[in-house]
Formats: structure tokens, sequence, C-alpha cells
């Protein structure tokens, strides 16, 4: 039988997944003897791979050089308590092995507060975030194109929301919106709350306010097969 | 299917000391990609086979001394025979 380890890293700390999968074909690897450094089971494409040096800088004013979505300084009882601008270059070590571009480059909104579970050592989801991505790094396309070795996606169900393309994941406690030149991921652990939230956003298009009674602009043209540039 | 669940499984850490907040040992991370990562690049220098999947797991998650983090999304494969 051949083994396959994942290796992940996971919503709430360093973790680890291990699976033992049976030998079904498909697009499991092709062979059981190990194969030279370098070599990949999955669809890492050329433009992937070279993403790590094709990827936008890191604005040195801290400000997100892609639209950005809020639910603005409160949200029903849950009242906005952080907010975090994070960009940082591709990991070198990832992209030696041939990852994709993996880096960090989002601005979170986070709405109430959680309470750390005693005795664990995982941190805690707020009960509403908003973390938005360039959908030139970030977009739906990325599922089908990274799948599991044995070929299965990451499920999810298509919708729409405020006029625009949306998926929803994790029985409804994540959901992902196409929106402009971003990719707006809406937390939770609440399936009506996330979605009541993602169904709220306020934000800025192109530095031009978009207001909550406002449909969201469409997706940036290529912006969600993966064909939008940085 | 949910999948959140089994990233919430811990590896065996224990002998590793973590900044902490209180009387709890805890652990304060940058990001949770950085162990992933040395143990894909140790795969590979080693020949085995892997594969990247997106899995888009990056909520927020916020820690004891109040700072958030997340994980990249990115989920690494490696066969190991």
């Amino acid at each position: 039988m051949r083994k396959l380890i994942g290796l992940l890293a996971g919503a709430s700390g360093l973790v680890l997944a291990a699976a033992a999968l049976a030998v079904g074909g498909g697009a499991n690897p092709p062979s059981n003897a190990p194969p030279g450094p370098g070599t990949k089971v999955g669809t890492v494409t050329a433009r992937d791979a070279a993403a790590g040096g094709g990827l936008k800088g890191c604005p040195s004013d801290g400000a997100a050089n892609f639209d950005t979505y809020s639910l603005g300084h409160d949200f029903g009882q849950l009242s906005l308590t952080a907010v975090k601008r994070e960009c940082k270059a591709p990991d070198a070590t990832a992209i030696a092995v041939g990852a994709p571009a993996l880096r960090q480059n989002t601005k979170t909104y986070s709405y109430g507060t959680c309470e750390q579970p005693a005795g664990l050592d995982s941190g805690c989801a707020d009960p509403v975030s908003v973390q938005n991505f360039p959908a030139c790094e970030r977009n739906l396309s990325l599922y089908k194109r990274y799948p599991a070795p044995d070929g299965a996606v990451y499920p999810y169900d298509l919708t729409r929301i405020r006029g625009v393309p949306a998926a929803i994941f994790d029985d409804g406690d994540r959901i992902e919106i196409y929106t402009g030149d971003a990719t707006v991921v809406v937390w939770g652990q609440d399936p009506d709350l996330v979605r009541k939230a993602a169904e709220s956003l306020q934000g800025l298009h192109g530095g031009a306010p978009v207001d909550v009674r406002d449909n969201l602009p469409d997706p940036a043209s290529n912006a969600m097969t993966g064909g939008l540039a940085c | 299917m949910r999948r959140t669940d089994p990233s919430r499984v811990q590896l065996g850490l224990d002998t590793v000391t973590w900044p902490g907040c209180g009387a709890v040992p805890r652990h304060i991370a940058d990001d949770f990609n950085g162990p992933r990562n040395i143990i894909m690049s140790a795969m590979y220098t080693h020949g085995f086979a892997y594969t990247w999947q997106w899995w888009g797991n990056s909520q927020p998650q916020h820690q004891c001394n109040g700072s958030y983090t997340s994980a990249d999304g990115w989920v690494g494969w490696s066969n190991i025979g």
C-alpha cells in the first residue's frame, strides 16, 4: 500500500494530518520508488512555480494594493476588534521545493472576540472575520488546479452574493466572494452569521466606496480563472 | 465534508519550549507555515515525491497575547512509500 502523508499549516496551530491511502490509480503518485528531487505529482504550472518572483511587492506604507472590504465598525452586536495587514515575501524554503506562491498577503478585519480554550495550545477564532486577498494570489481556480494527490478537490458550493460569484465552504463556516481584484473570505462558526456578514460587506473598489446597499463590483477579467496578473 | 477539524490535530511538540501567556505555556506564532515548509523541504531533499493542495484554510486565529495569525491555505503532500 502506498501511503501519503499530508503536511499542513492548519487553522489553529502547527498540525499534522496523516492519511494512509490505498493505491487506486488515478492521480496517485505513479511509482513506489522514490523519485528524484523535485519530482512533482501535482499540477504546479510554470507560471505558478515562477510566481514567487512575479508577485507585487508589499507597499512600504502598509496599505493594501487591492480592493478591501469589511463590515464597518460594528456588525450587529459584534464590534470591530482588530485590523491586521500582513504582506510577506514568498517563503524561500517553500519556493525551493516547487511550491506555488506561498505567502501571506491579506488585510483582515475581526469582529467580536473569543475565549482561549483552557489547556489547549490552539488559539481561537473570533465570531466573524473578513479576510481580503488580491485575486491574483487567491481565487476559485486554485481549488481545482491544486487537488489532492487522488484528484479530490476541496469541496464547495457555488452561489452568488450581492451580484457576484461566491463559494460556500465547510458547511457555511466560510464564504469566499469574488469581486473586483479581490477575493474576500468571510469566516465564522455560525453559517447564518457568516452569510449575513457576506451580504453586509462594504469597502473600496479602486478607491471608490462600495456601500452595503450596492451590488459588489464584478470580478476583474480572468480573476476567477487564475489569469489575473499580479 | 469538513476539513478544518483534522487541522487541529497537534504534532508531538511537547519538547519545544514555546513562549507563553500566563501560567499555561502556549504557542505564539507568526504564521503556521514554517514547520510545514521545513518538513516539505526535508522530504524534497531526500527524494520523496510531493505535491501541493489548496485548502484555503487561512482563518485568523486569536492568540493568547492578543495577536492574530493564520495559515497560508496550502497543504503539502509527500509520498512516503
